[in-house]
């Protein structure tokens, strides 16, 4: 036997082999798990990074169970929900019993309320509803406007305090103009608890995607999260690249995710208590990067409802918190912070 | 031919042994490496298992959602999810798929399809691990 050729051909062939371990992705596919629930409305996803198999769907599930925890409390579609149970109460009755963490979530919101002159509003509940942006099939046309102006002269006569928290946590809500919608809110929290859930088990690279809301910690090993933000007038395209590999919480709101035309004007989801009308800032997509994604969350519709010039000065106020605003003629204007590889105009 | 004789010519018998054991040693490594596409769709209503349909079978099945009858199709290894007759219609707009991985959903009817199998060794390009909206 030709002993060198055969060895030559052996160490050829193994060779080839090595380069084709090396050439795999299995690495990297067997290291990146992923699992997506249908969760309080919308698709909620967990993606992990370097931790195996059965340790990553071990906590993965303790995590869609924290936010399944939350949106059974706080949702106000679910019947059992302690937030259903506030809303069906009469009008100016103190509502007693309700959970600790329900009534700091509100006490949060409330607070940013305040802080955003009322634009970030939790009360909204009863305007939804007249709306119906979240009815199947949705709305095609605009509620009556002596429906709205309705709402707005109970609104007129609404307290200071019109969702109150008593001394004895007690809750209180004034009258009919208002009701409990956490949407702008809660979703937010719920990441950040399914986060601590997924941090405190021992994971610690990981991104959870609820709809568009998310928050991410560590990175894919020397690769940061690549994040798109999209075009709010192309529903497959992205203005923006955000590469990050920190923790952080990402939240957009738009006037395209709900929305419908009716005599080409278009009627969108995030609703401004002032007009009791989906707002009109000059603003249609509003992206915070935040440490939290409650904060997040909440910030996107105040800075939407409040427009540039107010919700920058706003989000001032709230350290570590930067923005990216994309006007109605596309221009974009983002806060010297935030963390965009690329961006471009819609 | 010109090849063969040359091989013929110039490598033992034991040579060519030691090639064709290596030859499929190569096929078989690549073979496991590369894994192979998704073979089942399951179907999810409120995160919970429905159905199971195989993807090698053409099929038509209807399941109950919550506004409705939803029809799932199955077509030359790939599946799709024909919406009960919703305004958005966003589960029927993603259209068939068929790699393993992935999702197609009707919000509303609590409507889930992913696919399911031996998780493919070569991931599917994506090119954000999210977006934001």
């Amino acid at each position: 036997m030709n002993n060198w050729r055969a060895w030559a051909g052996l160490l050829a062939i193994s060779g080839l082999c090595v380069l084709w371990l090396l050439g795999s992705p299995r690495q990297e596919q067997e290291a990146t798990l992923s699992e997506t629930r249908l969760l309080m409305g919308t698709l909620v996803s967990i993606t992990t990074w370097g931790h195996t198999e059965d340790e990553s769907t071990r906590v993965m599930e303790l995590a869609f169970a924290e936010i399944d925890r939350v949106e059974a409390m706080m949702s106000r579609f679910l019947p059992a929900s302690a937030v259903t149970h506030l809303n069906n109460a009469p009008r100016g009755e103190k509502i007693s019993a309700l959970p600790t963490e329900l009534l700091q979530l509100i006490r949060q919101g409330l607070e940013i309320g305040q802080m955003s002159k009322g634009a970030f509003d939790i009360g909204l509940a009863p305007l939804s509803d007249l709306w119906g942006f979240s009815r199947e099939p949705p709305p095609e046309a605009p509620p009556p406007a002596s429906d709205l102006q309705h709402w707005l002269t109970l609104r007129a006569n609404l307290p200071d305090a019109a969702i109150e928290i008593t001394p004895d946590h007690q809750l209180r809500l004034a009258n009919a103009a208002v009701g409990l919608d956490l949407g702008g809110i809660a979703k937010g929290y719920a990441v950040d608890r399914a986060m601590e859930t997924l941090l405190a088990n021992g994971v610690t690279n990981a991104l959870i995607n609820a709809g568009g809301d998310m928050r991410l910690a560590g990175s894919k090993g020397d690769k940061p999260w690549h994040i798109g933000l999209r075009d709010p007038r192309q529903p497959n395209g992205v203005v923006a690249v955000m590469d990050i590999h920190k923790a952080r919480a990402i939240s957009t709101s738009g006037d395209y995710e709900r929305f419908f035309l009716a005599n080409g004007v278009r009627y969108h989801h995030i609703l401004d208590p002032k007009t009791a009308a989906p707002a009109r800032s000059g603003l249609i997509s509003v992206t915070v990067q935040a440490t939290d994604s409650m904060t997040a969350d909440a910030l996107s519709t105040s800075l939407f409802v409040l427009g540039e010039q107010e919700g920058l000065k706003l989000l001032q106020r709230f350290p570590d918190c930067e923005a990216l605003l994309i006007r109605e003629d596309g221009s974009m204007v983002q806060t010297s912070g935030f963390i965009a590889t690329r961006s471009r105009s819609p | 031919m010109r090849l063969l004789t040359l091989l013929a010519r110039t490598t033992t018998p034991g040579d060519r042994v030691t090639m064709a054991l290596s030859g499929m040693a190569i096929v078989g490594l690549m073979l496991s490496t590369r894994g192979d596409p998704g073979q089942r769709g399951v179907i999810y209503r409120d995160n919970r298992p429905l159905m199971t349909l195989t993807l090698n079978q053409d099929q038509k099945k209807e399941v109950s959602g919550k506004l409705g009858a939803v029809t799932i199709q199955v077509e030359q290894g790939r599946i799709r999810l024909v919406e009960y007759n919703s305004p958005r219609l966003i589960g029927t707009r993603t259209g068939w798929i068929q790699e393993v991985g992935q999702i197609s959903a009707c919000v509303p009817c609590g409507i889930l399809i992913k696919v399911e199998g031996a998780r493919p060794k070569q991931p599917p390009t994506v090119e954000f691990d999210a977006v934001s909206q």
